[in-house]
């Protein structure tokens, strides 16, 4: 790369960018440690009171418990659902693959006012009581076209040939897939179950309209932002982000180790795996 | 304090006064000479003088498990039922509302499985519930603390917490009057009307909670109308005096708490409709310096009720949990939390001062006229502005408030 | 060999079908019906549609949500574009750290990030206080919060990763070497944006637009929290319907507005792709 292509301008940009992006965050990471319950200046001192309750606090430890449940339930449905779909998809040859790529893809257009309000609609004219089981049924369909773009185009990369030779060597589909297309794009679907999980466990859009009388993280934090709001919110979005930072960092180092593995290849070269589980999302 | 408690029962129960106060509606005339009954009773202030068959003494059913709980923060009064829950094992799991109408969706939503186990109700919207079909009686046998309630909450009064036929549907256990609260960090002096609110210094610097039967309340009783019986021209210059508060506002808030942090943080000085509950929320983040007064127009009152939703399963629990609220203790001590006033008589003697001078107890019916316990604009209705109405427009001055 | 693979997707199709597709004509249906309280009634009717257009505040919100939408795209694009490029070009070593940054950011929690702007945007807030210790001001802005503004601001916050990576993702075809070229061959910077970066990057742009133009136009939290009384958007309207004044049908009927408002855009913005030739745009290595 030439010092042509180093322009000034987009580096300011990106300056500013990272500024406007970190400002806000960084500030609610500020006021976490404060030692009165203002989240406006002037800033008193510095305590960590608001982490204490934040972790001796009964309901924060129940939410959070019930968002666990939740995004990994829906992790591992849409993992298993998402990976057969796309390969199922990717390996047949029938008419119907344009109109089902639609249906999987839909939920992502609209906003999720839609899909959680007409879930509600259903829920109740049905009466079944809403409960984290229909969070999770929410999360699903929200989650699933996030899944779904990303392990298509991880299969869509993938060499034929290679599934073509074991089958013609007598391999079962079922061989096949497990010894032949799952080593290759595991990685992939790993991370993008992460995502899932990371979509899942912040979800407040939706799960607003059809969740019951138990709540889950982003809920706990919605009605706190509505009652007299205090530090611990702050204290607990900390956390959460360091949480999901460290989440995706062991899957990129998870992802980039088999690859590095399996291919032998420096890193530098290739622009596209640093984007990580995010690069599907294009 | 004792002696001023006395005389004030006395005179309460003799006085036939009742009637001119609260802008009664209809319900209430009909109910009339029950409620005369009612006073006559001395003795007997448990029932309102209905269905109570006298099989053997009230008692309250044994309490345990987990109690579901739907209201307003605050209204689950955890401290003050600290030892009742400890001793029993009861554990509550809370769930938040920023506005009266959540418990109604939430509890259709969610349909009989809703789950909820006690929910509370703001007097005026008992008509609606009933016709939602979201409450179920009570057993006054099992609430033998009812025996401790002011004549006035024991009674049928406006069909409020008990029907005419004598089932009872709401335990009251708290209320209290809206004010305009200030932050006098900013706010030299109290504003002493209403009207104040639209002076320019105000511009932009009013907070309101979203409430748009309570907004409609208030704004009607300034208007000088009872909001259960505004007339659609009436109604009009109600809702032009609400447009004119939104536009001087930030922006509606969501919630009370919200209004509460925006006035903290320095983005509002005044709330309209405002509640000396605000005032605490303030001092819990450290903010010591809001007031909350009622100006000389008056205001509303609100008086709220638990009650048991359909669909409840831990019922003994519930029932439990409102008859210790009625206990004087625990009744006193949720009002000093909230910041509001008693419903049973005994509970006056064990207020600090602060919260007992809230309210003029020694003369409540004074209290009472200025800012009355209104019913909610009816459900259906040719000639007053009815609750959708009321829904409606509020909407829609939310939606213009900024232009 | 053919209706095989075909099976595997049965699950999810039916997932989908049964949870989001019927829903959602359920949900249609709804604005066809009679809105009672917190319940709907079987007469058929169009009433509701009528409402939603005959509502005077209807409009103003759906101009609202029209400006703010387009302005959260249209800023989330403009910003994220120079960045896009100075990582795929420019960035050299510092590529994982800033991709990092942006992702991290893009993992903080949705309320709270809007929650935070009103730390930084109030009169007692970050930008108020720095100024006024700058000595750049002597009294606090008040026109930073309770406004579109605000509601833009954070919006912009919430998509600008997502905007900058699928740019990021749509440049990578383009080796710098071709950019090269181009500029031996003579072409000044403006050109090889117009005539080789853009047409490239053109249609990734415009999908991250329109993703962002609909998520926040329909937004409902933002509003609520940073809107004041000129931010208010319609996406509150059909939440309070449903939670709040109990008119189910009306909400579905106004909802459903909302979305046919969306797919018009779609379809214009679609039109204009293809009227400029840009949606045909392919990247032959």
């Amino acid at each position: 790369m030439s010092g042509a292509r180093r322009s000034p301008i987009t580096g300011v940009f990106t300056i500013a960018g990272l500024v406007f992006l970190w400002a806000p965050l960084l500030l609610v990471f500020l006021f976490s440690l404060h030692s009165t319950g203002s989240l406006t200046f002037p800033f008193e001192g510095f305590s960590t009171r608001w982490y204490d309750e934040v972790f001796s606090s009964e309901e924060i430890r129940t939410a959070a418990r019930n968002s666990l449940t939740v995004a990994i339930s829906t992790a591992i449905v849409t993992l298993i659902l998402g990976t057969l779909a796309a390969y199922g998809l990717t390996r047949t040859s029938s008419r119907l693959r344009g109109p089902l790529s639609l249906l999987f893809f839909l939920p992502i257009t609209l906003p999720g006012l839609f899909i959680g309000i007409s879930l509600l609609v259903v829920f109740t004219r049905v009466e079944f009581s809403l409960s984290l089981l229909t969070v999770t049924i929410a999360h699903l369909v929200y989650v699933f076209p996030f899944f779904f773009l990303v392990a298509r185009a991880a299969l869509e990369r993938l060499d034929p040939a290679l599934e073509e030779t074991a089958t013609d060597l007598g391999a079962s589909r079922w061989t096949v897939f497990r010894r032949v297309t799952l080593p290759q794009v595991w990685p992939v679907l790993v991370g993008a179950a992460c995502l899932a999980f990371a979509l899942s466990f912040d979800e407040f859009v939706i799960t607003f309209f059809v969740i019951g009388p138990d709540s889950t993280l982003p809920m706990y934090i919605w009605s706190s932002l509505r009652r007299t709001i205090d530090p611990s919110i702050n204290a607990i979005s900390s956390l959460l982000l360091a949480f999901t930072i460290l989440l995706f960092v062991v899957t990129f180092l998870l992802t980039v180790w088999s690859e590095r593995r399996r291919r032998g290849r420096s890193l530098a070269e290739d622009p596209l795996v640093l984007t990580g589980p995010a690069e599907g999302a294009a | 304090m004792a002696v001023g408690w006395d005389r004030w029962l006395l005179e309460y129960n003799t006085r036939r006064t009742f009637l001119r106060r609260a802008g009664f509606t209809t319900l209430a005339v009909g109910a009339g000479p029950t409620l005369l009954a009612a006073c006559g009773d001395d003795d007997d202030d448990g029932g309102g003088g209905g269905t109570t068959a006298a099989e053997g003494p009230a008692k309250a059913p044994s309490a345990s498990g987990r109690v579901d709980f739907l209201s307003w923060e605050g209204y689950d009064i955890p401290d003050p039922l600290k030892p009742w829950k400890t001793e029993n094992g009861v554990k509550v799991k809370a769930t938040y509302i920023g506005n009266h109408d959540e418990i109604q969706t939430k509890l259709k939503a969610g349909g009989a499985g809703a789950g909820y186990d006690i929910i509370t109700y703001y007097q005026g919207y008992k008509p609606l519930y009933q016709e939602l079909d979201i409450l179920e009686p009570l057993d006054e046998q099992k609430l033998p603390n009812l025996k401790n309630l002011f004549p006035y909450f024991a009674s049928k009064e406006g069909n409020f917490w008990i029907d005419p036929d004598g089932t009872r549907t709401g335990v009251p256990w708290t209320w209290g009057s809206i004010g305009i609260t200030i932050d006098t960090r900013r706010v030299k002096s109290m504003p002493t009307s209403w009207h104040d609110l639209l002076e320019p210094e105000f511009k932009g610097r009013v907070a309101i909670p979203d409430d748009p039967v309570g907004a409609f309340s208030l704004a009607a009783h300034i208007q000088g109308s009872d909001p259960s019986m505004t007339t659609k021209d009436d109604g009009e210059k109600v809702f032009d005096f609400l447009s004119q508060v939104a536009a001087q506002s930030t922006g509606v808030s969501p919630s009370f708490g919200d209004a509460t942090t925006k006035m903290t943080a320095g983005d509002a000085d005044i709330c309209y409709q405002g509640w000396a509950a605000m005032n605490e929320f303030a001092a819990a983040e450290g903010v010591n310096s809001f007031e909350t007064e009622v100006p000389k127009e008056g205001s509303f009152s609100f008086c709220d009720a638990y009650a048991l939703p359909a669909g409840a399963d831990n019922v003994d629990t519930a029932l439990a949990w409102m008859n210790e609220s009625m206990d004087p203790t625990v009744n006193a001590e949720a009002a000093v939390v909230l910041v509001g006033g008693v419903t049973v008589a005994d509970a006056v003697k064990e207020l600090p001062k602060n919260i007992a001078s809230l309210y003029a107890y020694e003369d409540l019916d004074a209290l009472l006229e200025r800012s009355p316990f209104y019913n909610n604009p009816p459900i259906e209705s040719d000639e007053f502005v009815t609750f959708e109405e009321v829904q409606k427009r509020w909407q829609e001055i939310k939606a213009e408030a900024g232009s | 060999m053919r209706v095989g693979p075909l099976a595997l997707t049965a699950p999810a199709a039916v997932g989908l079908l049964l949870f989001f597709v019927a829903p959602l004509v359920a949900f249609g249906v709804y604005s066809f019906l009679t809105g009672g309280l917190y319940e709907v009634e079987a007469p058929l009717t169009l009433e509701n549609y009528k409402e939603v257009a005959e509502t005077d505040s209807n409009r103003t919100l759906a101009r609202n949500s029209l400006v703010v939408g387009l302005l959260a795209a249209t800023f989330s694009v403009l910003i994220a574009l120079p960045m896009a490029y100075w990582l795929r070009y420019s960035a050299g070593r510092w590529r994982g750290l800033v991709l990092f940054l942006i992702v991290a950011s893009f993992l903080a929690s949705y309320l709270v990030r809007i929650y935070a702007w009103r730390s930084m945007l109030g009169r007692n807030g970050a930008i108020n206080r720095g100024l006024e210790s700058l000595g750049l001001i002597d009294e606090p802005l008040d026109f930073l919060l309770y406004n579109r503004f605000a509601v833009t601001v954070a919006l912009v916050h919430i998509f600008l990763p997502y905007v900058v990576l699928v740019l990021y993702a749509g440049l990578a075809p383009l080796q710098p070497s071709y950019l090269e070229t181009a500029q031996d061959l003579g072409a000044g910077r403006l050109q090889r944006w117009r005539r080789v970066v853009l047409p490239l990057v053109a249609a990734p742009a415009v999908s991250a637009f329109l993703f962002v133009f609909v998520l926040s136009a329909a937004d409902y939290v933002t509003p609520q929290l940073l809107g004041g009384t000129s931010g208010v958007m319609l996406g509150v309207q059909i939440q309070v319907a449903f939670i709040g004044t109990g008119d189910f049908a009306y909400g579905a009927a106004l909802a459903f507005a909302m979305l046919a408002g969306f797919l018009v855009c779609y379809a214009l913005i679609a039109l204009g792709l293809r009227l400029t030739k840009l949606d045909r745009v392919r990247f032959v290595s």
